[in-house]
């Protein structure tokens, strides 16, 4: 909008109220029915003057506000908190679906409690958001009357109406740029913490797994990760496919393939069929386990040598005997001992990796379940020569590190989305940091400004511009009297 | 206009008492018992005739207020209907309704889902379903709480303007806006009488004008709720196995129909998530931030009106006094 024609607009508006009131006085009151005129007189000049002297100083003012900005779309803002709902609403759907048949309540009531928080974090951010881009549209919408109502005020300045009147065109004039600007300010502070917080898509599936192969295994896809025991279902984006990516048992890299079956007919909503993974180590092996967890694994690979009634055979999954044979094992394992002679060699026959469980927030991870250590400790991968000639040899596998884990709630797609929720909050309120300051310093400034406004200036306006009109009255008059003289008439 | 009808209220009331000080004005000039008093007296008549134009000016000023007011509103490139001073009460409560309306249903659908879930949720085996009905709630309450902030902030505009509209309609039936003029010749009554003209004057335009505002902006975005389960209905309509689903309880009592159909609905709805997140984006976004716009607009509005009522209360009594003050001779 242009100021220079907001200044013409104003003086003229002013001009013509002030012309009429002060020739009002003069020849009506005046000189037709003869009063005394001159305190109104007064007013009514300084009035003027004050009106002159307040457009000379607020038009170099306006011009170092910022400029009248277009009125970001406000629906926009809701549509996207709408969004924004919906999904993480949808996700605790899903999640109410997925654990209620493995029984985790407090689970569910926890990360219920978490959307509860974010969709009422970004509401309210969004509805104060629309609100100062709604007030701003108001006052943008007042704004070509802000002249008039100055100068209404003006004109009979010793008046509770008009104090009020002359507040609201100042604030007008004045505040609406500078809510425009906080309206702007806060639409980004909205938006940056929206972006952050877009889910990839609207679209959101419930995937079941089917999992055949040494368990519990840690399963890699593009949409997260999760254990195999316990996992049924595992919610994903209906938009981006699901590729596994790795499998790991104990450490070791599984060799693995998966299908994707379509769903059939299904009464639970949102279901998006069957991820079918089978996975085998290169060879059979025999774990290290209990009910705790898996220790290892380890493999009796060839038979070198065999003797006179050599004979070999596990006796549990720690122990193994040979008589009167050479065996080749191989092992992933804490060690290896035996009471005949043994030959090791460090392998990697099996790839072995280290994990990570899902990416979560600390606080979150008691959520997602249990995952094992990111790396194996006191593990070795051994080639075993053991050689029991005419004599009995035990061979016992010492166990490494515990391997175990299980998923309650699996972090993956909208899941691991919405609890990274609260970090992606932080992270967009700390990008938009300068702004949400600025923002607030400003409602700061104008509520202070208002109020001293209100408080101090508004109520001398009738004694100065008394006093004002008064002084150029009693200028003008002097000057007038010697004007007068020389006119003929 | 008949003058007949000119006769009717509140017409009738302003032309009388225009009548009553045209006669006083008579009455006083002829009491005069000196040639001074005479000459003051008919220097009151000419203002008291000035002043029975006024009652009479002011009567008819308040009948065609709605009209200058829609017509001012239509200059600003805003539409709305021309609502009556004594109509105001009712189309604000009808508008009140409404909107009450959208929001009881909303508060009430969600908490029936949520009831259900609670108690499908007693039992063990159904405690899945409970969950999902009370996240389904969860989400009712989550689209829908800033269109619930927006509806009450509209009904509490409504409830401020059917008021305004009760005490503007008795005005006008009793014709006060003519009587605050009379009111403004005796020196006595000025002040009052100057309050009272002020504000017919401004808000016989400004309320009709304002309320008119307020009824177009619930008659556009006051419904969303229910635009919004239609939009899901028709959605579902051709849901082959959700109609198979519903058609089992066709011998249901209708409460229980009503219920089934619309929790059948939002799970169909949920079934096709990505229509179902943008279609409630769009309709109710639109909808919440045209109504709090409006809101906005109407706060800022009638305090404007109240701040020039106080303003033109001043200028007219001022303006009384210039008119009416007889000077002694």
């Amino acid at each position: 909008m242009n100021y220079t024609s907001i200044l013409w607009g104003a003086v003229g508006t002013g001009v013509g109220i002030f012309a009429y009131y002060i020739a009002y006085i003069v020849i009506v009151k005046g000189r037709l029915r003869g009063m005394n005129i001159t305190r109104e007189l007064y007013s009514a000049v300084g009035a003027f003057t004050a009106f002159i002297i307040m457009m000379s100083i607020i038009t170099p003012l306006l011009s170092h506000l910022p400029s009248l900005t277009k009125p970001p779309p406000g629906g926009w803002v809701l549509e996207q908190y709408d969004t924004i709902a919906s999904i993480l609403s949808a996700v605790k759907i899903v999640t109410a679906i997925i654990l209620f048949p493995i029984e985790e309540f407090t689970t569910y009531y926890t990360l219920s409690g978490i959307i509860n928080g974010i969709i009422g974090f970004i509401g309210g951010l969004a509805y104060l958001t629309a609100m100062v881009i709604a007030m701003y549209k108001a006052l943008l919408a007042l704004f070509p009357f802000a002249p008039l109502f100055i100068s209404l005020a003006l004109a009979r300045p010793n008046k509770p109406g008009s104090i009020v009147l002359m507040g609201i065109g100042l604030m007008t004039l004045v505040a609406t740029p500078l809510i425009g600007w906080v309206a702007s300010l806060f639409y980004k502070i909205t938006m940056g913490v929206v972006a952050v917080l877009t889910p990839p898509c609207l679209d959101i599936k419930i995937l079941g797994v089917v999992y055949y192969g040494p368990g519990p295994a840690l399963v890699t896809t593009s949409q997260g990760v999760f254990m195999t025991n316990g996992t049924r279902y595992i919610p994903i984006w209906g938009c981006e496919g699901l590729q596994v990516s790795q499998v790991v048992w104990d450490w070791l890299v599984l060799n693995y393939t998966y299908t994707r079956l379509p769903p059939g007919f299904s009464i639970i909503p949102l279901y998006g069929g069957i991820l079918m993974i089978n996975a085998q180590l290169p060879f059979m092996v025999t774990a290290i386990e209990n009910s705790s967890g898996v220790y290892g694994a380890w493999f009796p690979l060839k038979v070198l040598n065999y003797w006179r009634n050599g004979t070999g055979y596990m006796i549990n999954d720690t122990v193994f005997y040979i008589r009167n044979e050479s065996v080749l094992f191989w092992a992933w394992a804490g060690g290896v001992k035996a009471n005949c002679t043994l030959a090791v060699n460090e392998t990697g026959m099996v790839k072995t990796t280290s994990v990570s469980g899902p990416m979560v927030l600390p606080i979150f991870t008691p959520l997602t379940g249990s995952y094992p250590l990111s790396a194996p400790i006191g593990y070795r991968q051994m080639l075993i020569n053991a050689t029991a000639f005419n004599e009995s040899c035990i061979i016992i596998f010492e166990p490494g590190s515990r391997w175990s884990g299980y998923t309650t709630l699996p972090a993956t797609g909208p899941v691991a989305w919405a609890l990274a929720g609260p970090l992606n909050l932080v992270t967009g309120l700390n990008q938009q940091w300068s702004n949400v300051e600025t923002a607030f310093t400003t409602v700061g400034v104008i509520t202070v400004a208002v109020t001293l406004l209100g408080i101090l200036l508004l109520p001398y306006l009738a004694i100065g511009t008394a006093y004002l009109g008064a002084i150029i009255v009693e200028f003008i008059s002097p000057l007038w009297g010697v004007i007068s003289q020389l006119l003929p008439f | 206009m008949s003058v007949s009808s000119l006769l009717n209220l509140p017409f009738g009331i302003g032309i009388a008492i225009a009548g009553v000080e045209l006669a006083w004005g008579l009455v006083k000039y002829y009491l005069a018992p000196t040639p001074g008093q005479r000459r003051e007296a008919v220097e009151e008549f000419y203002g008291v005739v000035i002043g029975a134009i006024l009652t009479a000016v002011v009567a008819y000023y308040m009948s065609i207020g709605p009209m200058i007011g829609a017509k001012i509103a239509g200059a600003m490139g805003v539409s709305v209907p021309q609502i009556q001073l004594s109509d105001i009460p009712n189309e604000m409560y009808f508008d009140f309704n409404l909107v009450m309306g959208q929001y009881i249903a909303n508060q009430v659908i969600t908490f029936a889902i949520s009831a259900a879930g609670a108690i499908l949720g007693v039992t063990q085996v159904l405690r899945p379903v409970g969950s999902a009905l009370g996240s389904l709630s969860g989400f009712l309450n989550a689209i829908m709480a800033p269109y619930n902030r927006a509806l009450v902030a509209t009904m509490m505009n409504t409830i401020a303007l059917a008021a305004l509209g009760q005490v503007m309609g008795v005005m006008y039936n009793y014709g006060i806006g003519s009587l605050s003029v009379a009111l403004l010749l005796p020196s006595r009554t000025r002040r009052i009488g100057a309050w009272l003209a002020s504000f017919i004057l401004v808000f016989s335009i400004l309320l009709p004008m304002v309320a008119g505002y307020q009824d177009a902006l619930v008659f556009n975005y006051g419904n969303v709720f229910t635009m919004w389960i239609s939009t899901i209905e028709k959605h579902c309509s051709n849901n082959t196995i959700l109609q198979a689903i519903l058609s089992l309880f066709l011998n249901a009592p209708s409460w229980l129909k009503d219920a089934i159909n619309i929790m059948a609905d939002f799970v169909c709805g949920i079934t096709t998530l990505p229509w179902l997140i943008s279609n409630t984006a769009t309709l109710v976004s639109t909808g919440t931030f045209n109504l709090l716009e409006g809101d906005i607009i109407i706060d800022i509005v009638m305090g404007i009106g109240f701040a020039i009522t106080a303003w033109l209360a001043d200028l007219i009594e001022a303006g009384a006094r210039a008119l009416f003050e007889v000077r002694h001779l």
